[in-house]
């Protein structure tokens, strides 16, 4: 018996342990974004419009302050390309190949701060081998391709890829948007997602 | 088995405590609409006298009107509001900066509280007694827009300085995006008023 307690407390601890380790404090900044009111606005502002699957090959972005605040940050993720709608990119960008995109939020890990993520307007960081639809530009000064407005440039596809609505209702449902209900609309329909 | 079962429960009931902590702290509004936040230079008289000092990456780019404008659009509204330049920043609460940013937005506002044991910490949920504040200009964004716009951007992020939070349901110039604008609107006076009684 006082083994059995000994192992349910060890495995008590261990998952309180994961639990923890894996809560991260979120940290959301308010920025003020150019609203997309629809998709054509979106297209037309893209230099690459693809739907990819997302890798786990990250790498963060991270620049400070002199006084040690972070000013400016991004993870860098490699997306498998699986469908090529618009490319004005000087790059040729074949199906198959992998593209970096630069995503506005990342998750630092330190023993002071412990696990935190930064992220902008509450943008959720893709998911290793999740689909999107993305709506990239590429950023003259980093020369880094980033999604259109934050968050308006990057539209989750479920499993099945044959609807979008509902991933995408949980992800984009507290951005307080209204903008953001036209354009998932407009994005399955031109895409014929659903 | 009994015990394994209660340490299970307790297990979880842990759990579920954090999450709940966790969630609870997410009343940012002050008004049912939500165009204020709870969030703000609150203690003292700050918002009386509220001081912002320009980083020296201001003035190399050329924004010091543009941010002077932001600032100064929110006087003479209320009584109690009003924000004034410093040269030290440490004499500031709201300290801004103009750079390239490698994302696609146009301006930020990052609220900091002083915590329990004396740290600067941000406010991500604009629900507390803020210390201080940085805006930030993105001048990939924004670096080729008219003169007008990158006010309007100023503006607004002075209105987030002051605690007002986005305003999608009225003519505002909280309301993100280009507008025909740049100043604040009877809808931002009205919602400044009523934070600052």
């Amino acid at each position: 018996m006082f083994g059995k307690i000994v192992m349910a407390l060890t495995a008590s601890l261990v998952a309180g342990y994961v639990y923890l380790d894996n809560q991260v404090e979120v940290r959301n900044s308010h920025a003020s974004v150019t609203v997309y009111e629809s998709v054509k606005d979106l297209e037309e502002d893209a230099d690459l419009i693809i739907i990819g699957e997302a890798t786990n090959k990250t790498e963060n972005y991270i620049r400070y302050h002199e006084d040690g605040e972070i000013d400016d940050y991004s993870t860098k993720r490699m997306v498998k390309v699986e469908k090529i709608f618009k490319n004005q990119l000087d790059e040729k960008i074949a199906v198959g190949d992998e593209v970096e995109v630069w995503e506005p939020s990342i998750i630092v890990k330190d023993d002071v701060i412990g696990k935190q993520q930064r992220t902008i307007e509450g943008y959720r960081l893709m998911q290793n081998k999740k689909k999107y639809v993305l709506f990239l530009k590429k950023n003259t000064y980093f020369n880094n391709l980033a999604p259109l407005g934050v968050i308006q440039g990057k539209f989750p596809l479920d499993e099945a890829r044959k609807s979008l609505h509902s991933v995408y209702k949980d992800e984009f449902q507290h951005y307080n948007f209204p903008e953001f209900d036209k354009l998932q609309k407009e994005v399955s329909s031109k895409y014929n997602i659903e | 088995m009994k015990k394994m079962k209660l340490l299970s429960l307790l297990l979880l009931a842990t759990i579920s405590l954090l999450s709940t902590s966790a969630a609870a702290h997410d009343d940012r509004c002050n008004d049912s609409s939500c165009h204020v936040w709870r969030g703000g230079f609150n203690t003292g008289d700050k918002v009386s006298d509220l001081k912002y000092w320009l980083d020296s990456s201001v003035s190399s780019n050329n924004y010091t009107s543009i941010l002077d404008f932001g600032a100064s659009s929110w006087n003479d509204i209320s009584a109690n509001v009003s924000l004034s330049k410093v040269s030290k920043k440490d004499d500031s609460q709201v300290r801004a900066y103009v750079s390239y940013y490698s994302q696609f937005w146009d301006g930020q506002w990052e609220p900091y509280y002083t915590d329990s044991k004396g740290k600067l910490s941000f406010d991500s949920n604009n629900f507390e007694d803020w210390s201080v504040g940085n805006i930030r200009l993105n001048l990939q964004q924004i670096g080729t827009s008219s003169s007008s716009f990158k006010k309007k951007v100023a503006v607004h992020e002075f209105g987030h300085s002051l605690s007002l939070a986005h305003n999608n349901d009225d003519v505002s110039v909280m309301k993100p995006g280009d507008l025909s604008f740049n100043v604040p609107q009877k809808a931002d006076k009205t919602h400044l008023k009523n934070r600052w009684k």
